[in-house]
This record gives C-alpha cells, structure tokens and sequence, in this order.
C-alpha cells in the first residue's frame, strides 16, 4: 500500500506533535484551538485595557463563579451535540427542576438539590425515549420539552418565584466555591468517560456515521438514550447550582440557556455535525463567554452591546474552525 | 460426484465440491422481501472453508441483498442457515460475528472521524469492565493493530490519524485486516477492488488469496472479470433474485462469464 503523507496528513501529525489526537486539515487545528486562543487574547486585552479591575484573584474567581452553571449544562450539550443531535430544553429543564427542588426543600431541607439530577434525568430520559422510538428529529423533540418544561414550571409555581431556605450551602468560605468544584470534578469525570471508555467511543461513533455505526452493531439506541438523560441531569444540576445561587427557584429562570450552552460548545471546538470535540473545549468556549461579559462589564459597557459581541465571537469561531470539506451542503 | 440442483437452476453443471469438505455455512430457500419487492427469491447456496466463491450477477440482481442477510443487517423473510452443521438465526451483525462472519462493505464501514486501532476493534475494544462503561486499554489496541497490520504488510503513515485522511486502498486494508484480526472464518468482501490503483488491486487479491490458503471461507463479490479469474474457484451466479447457474471458475471463459452475469446459461460441462 502506498505510504505516502498528503498535506492533511501533515498537519495533524503536527497537531498530534501537540499532544492531541488530531485529524483532517488545518480548519480542524484552528477549530481545536481556537477557543484558547480567543481565551488568551481576551485576557491579555482586558489586561492591558484595565488591568487593575481585571488581573485581580477575586475577579477571576467571579469569572470562574459566573460560568460555573453554564458550564454543567454545557458539559451535558457536549454529549448531545457529539452525537449529531441538540438538546433545546436545556434551560426549560432548569427552571422545571428548581421549582421542584425548592418545593421539596421545604419539607426535606436542603437535601433538596441532590434531587436536581435525578429530576433533570427524568426529563431527559423523556427526551431520550420520544426521540429514540418516536424516531422524530431531537430538535423538534427538545424543542417540545422546551414549551411544556417551562409552561409546567409556571403551573406549579404559580408564576411566581420559590424561595428556598438553603442558600447558605454555597456561601464562599476561602476555599474554591463548590460550584467551581463542581465543575471541575464534573469536567474530569466526562473528560474520562468521553476518551477512556467504549460509551465515549460510541459517542464520537454515531456522530461520524450512525449508519455504519448500526451495520457495525454499536448499541446506538442505548447510548442516545443515555446521553440525553445525561444531558437532562446536567441540566438539573445546573439548575439546582444556580437556585442555590440566587435563593430561590424562579419560573423564568435558565431562559435562552440552551443557546448560551450552545455558544459554549461551539466555540470550544465540537462540530455542530457531531463526531468531533471535546470538554475541555467546551469549559474553554464557556470561559471565554463568561471572560468576555466580565471584561466588558468592567469597562462599562452594557449588556446588550455584551449580547452582539459574543454572537461574534460565536459566528467567528464557526467560520474559522468549521470543516466546509465535510458538509457538502450547508443547511 | 455431487449435482447441486435447486429450483431456479437454469443449466444446473456437476459440481465438483472442494475436497468433500464440509460446508461452513449452508443457505436453504433464503428469500427477502422489501414490501412488494422480491429481492431474493429462493436461494440454495453452500460457502465451503479455504475456498473463494465469486457472487457474481448484474445490479439488481441481489448479491447485496444475499450479503447482508448473511452479515446479519438483514433479517430473512424465508429460508434457513446451517453454520458449521448448527441451524441458526442471524439476527444482527453482532450475532453474525459471533459466528464469525466479518463483512468488509463497498463502503467499508469505518469510523471516518476515528483512527485505525479504534475501527479495527470498533464494538469489540480490549480493555477493563464490562459493557458501555468498559475503560479503554488504547495501548494494547494499538500494539495489536501494528502487529496485524505487519503481518499483512500494510503500510499506514500514522496509526494516529483518522481514517478518512487515508487514500482508498489504505482503508481498504484497514477494513481487511479488521476481518482477518477477529479471525474470521468467513469473510464477505463487496467489490474491494473497485475504485483502487492497480498495485493496491493486486495487493488485496494477495490478501484473499492468503485468507483462503488459512482455510478461510471467502465470498467475493466483483463485476471485474479479471478479479474473478485471478482469485476465485467457484462461481455463484445471481439473476433477478434467484441463483442462475453456480460452476467452477476453471470451467469457465471469460465469455462464459460474462453471459451468465447477463442471465444467458452456460454450454452444460460434463
């Protein structure tokens, strides 16, 4: 057989030189790294602009604070999105599961929010089966899930916001809040599941061909199944994280957070077409987020001008990381 | 002398079975349906060990069809197997390997975003724990998948890469050796010359000639006549769903073949 290297070949040697297991062209290297790099450029810009506000420990343990929960759902959207899928009712799972969970804590405590990720389970798992024997695209199923999670939350809660007596549980005491602890466990556990096991195989299997991944044999039902409770879980998690946070479990809360999580997983490397990526990335993707509204916030800038500019940073990833050779037609 | 007659013969010739070997799988009345459409209609059929029988017959003509009711991702609306002198159902590709069948499709089945130790043990990987949550042991894949592919002389640049960054006959090796690693005791290969170089052709006629001298059962499935000169011995030719006529490959010209993948029966041999 021939043994000769094209320039693709090259390149990911290259990156593989790197220490990542790398594939394909150049567009693959900069979707890799291109989070990182948006990362190091944000910080060395706010800290140089406003160096006394920014380079601070106590702000970037706000920035590491602020995108904590959004970076437990987004560890979740990664598993959906490396599948070729989407999980729209992400956001609609926190609110439902808050309300829930603040309910409870009423009676039982604040052993409440260990309930967080089993509730969000159950509503992934509905996800799961629907899309799985409904065999009915998962845009349109967690689109679904959206509408009644979020019109459930507002039944239970009256439209108004439950207020839980635990907040206490995450005051920050010197030592790294538990959310930030949370997420790192949490990135470290997903991270291991996702390269060292056959589950995180499979994952990247049927987001590169599901098709030959059936003729192979994989058990693709039970690892979408899975993945979509997980990404539920997650959610719940997320939501219980950020009830915790705010004191209460508020029916409008978590809306638009699955496209911020989205965001996340995007910018941080995993094709939107599944079969590549990483959660790594995704953490990075979802700093440079948080980074980039605490920099602006510092600088005073609002909010909204904070909205345009990472829908920027979004589309900008995307256009420089996306592999055009691998999506014939661009929907 | 054996004479294989099945009721779609068209000219049925006394076959001459390899060595009175037993047959590893035998297929009785097999007939597949997609809704109204017959796409095979009573197929008798016997895959002998160490032997490569050529599927030949037209598009259309449901050597595809056959192929995978053999590799299990078709389920058969009639008909029977017998493996190794055992009836059984193959019910999905994993029961199929179980019995060891490995399929290489014309589209090769690999993982496209993974690389080649991960293809070569893709639902099989080695490793600790049991099930969906098994961890891993990469290092061990790896080491077997270089020594596989030396044996087979295959040269890949990097076992690192994905295998979609390889060219055409790499992946093809890729696929082969797959078969050959699970210690395969049939192997279906679809069209695997089919858009090839020339040395990469002869390279995997080598290999099937190779696994048949391993006393491997080997279904070779090509619309390359040379193909089927240079490394078949038996002949099963499929029309329209049924077997048209099954004969030695030392029986035949080139014409002779050719006339039988169009559907016109072959002169009778003694």
């Amino acid at each position: 057989m021939s043994s000769q290297i094209t320039a693709s070949q090259r390149t990911s040697m290259l990156g593989g030189l790197l220490g990542t297991p790398a594939h394909g062209k150049t567009s693959e290297f900069f979707g890799r790294y291109i989070a990182y790099a948006a990362l190091v450029v944000l910080i060395i810009f706010f800290g140089l602009v406003t160096p006394s506000l920014f380079l601070t420990v106590g702000n970037f343990a706000t920035i590491l604070q602020n995108s904590a929960v959004q970076c437990v759902v987004a560890i979740g959207m990664t598993f959906v999105i490396l599948i070729g899928s989407i999980d729209l009712s992400v956001g609609s799972n926190m609110a439902l599961t808050a309300t829930l969970a603040a309910m409870a804590s009423t009676h039982i405590g604040g052993g409440a929010f260990f309930l967080t990720p089993f509730i969000g389970a159950a509503i992934g798992l509905i996800n799961a089966l629907v899309f799985v024997y409904g065999r009915i695209p998962s845009f349109v199923v967690t689109l679904g899930m959206l509408s009644v999670a979020r019109g459930m939350t507002l039944i239970i809660s009256d439209g108004t916001p439950v207020p839980i007596p635990f907040s206490g549980l995450f005051s920050d005491i010197g030592i790294p809040p538990v959310p930030i602890l949370i997420v790192i466990g949490l990135a470290i556990v997903a991270s291991f599941v996702l390269l060292k096991t056959s589950f995180g195989r499979y994952t990247f299997a049927i987001g590169g061909d599901e098709d030959k991944a059936n003729v192979l044999g994989l058990p693709v039902k039970k690892v979408k199944i899975i993945v979509f409770t997980l990404s539920g879980a997650l959610a719940g998690l997320g939501g219980g994280i950020l009830a915790a946070e705010i004191g209460s479990g508020s029916p409008t809360m978590g809306t638009g957070f699955e496209l911020t999580a989205i965001s996340a997983v995007v910018i941080g490397g995993t094709a939107l077409t599944g079969g590549r990526g990483s959660i790594l990335g995704t953490v990075v993707g979802s700093l440079v987020m948080s980074t980039l509204a605490n920099g602006l916030i510092i600088l005073g800038i609002s909010t909204e001008v904070q909205t345009v500019l990472t829908g920027i940073v979004l589309v900008g990833a995307v256009l420089l990381s996306i592999q055009r050779g691998k999506i014939k037609v661009m929907k | 002398m054996n004479t294989v007659s099945s009721p779609s013969d068209t000219g049925s010739i006394p076959l001459r079975t390899p060595n009175a070997k037993q047959p590893f799988l035998e297929i009785r009345g097999l007939c597949k349906r997609f809704g109204s459409i017959q796409a095979l209609n009573g197929i008798d059929l016997n895959i002998y060990p160490g032997e490569v029988l050529g599927l030949l017959g037209d598009n259309g003509a449901g050597k595809s069809t056959l192929i995978k009711c053999i590799s299990g991702v078709h389920s058969l609306s009639e008909g029977t197997f017998r493996c190794e002198g055992k009836d059984v159902v193959i019910s999905s590709p994993n029961v199929a390997r179980s019995l060891g069948i490995e399929t290489v499709f014309q589209d090769l089945a690999l993982i496209p975003n993974l690389d080649a130790s991960a293809n070569l043990f893709i639902g099989r990987e080695l490793g600790w724990f049991k099930g969906l949550l098994r961890v891993m042991n990469q290092r061990a894949m790896m080491e077997d998948v270089k020594k596989t592919l030396e044996q087979l002389d295959i040269h890949i640049p990097s076992l690192r890469l994905d295998v979609e960054g390889f060219s055409g006959g790499q992946r093809q090796a890729i696929a082969i050796a797959r078969a050959i690693r699970w210690k395969a005791k049939l192997v279906i290969l679809d069209e695997p010359t089919a858009a090839l170089s020339v040395p990469e052709q002869r390279k995997v006629l080598a290999l099937t000639r190779q696994l048949a001298s391993q006393g491997v059962a080997v279904i070779y499935i090509t619309h390359n006549i040379l193909d089927v000169i240079a490394v078949t011995d038996r002949l099963a030719i499929l029309h329209r769903g049924q077997k048209a006529a099954e004969v030695a490959t030392k029986e035949c010209s080139e014409h002779d073949i050719v006339s039988l993948i169009m559907g016109k029966s072959k002169k009778a041999a003694a």
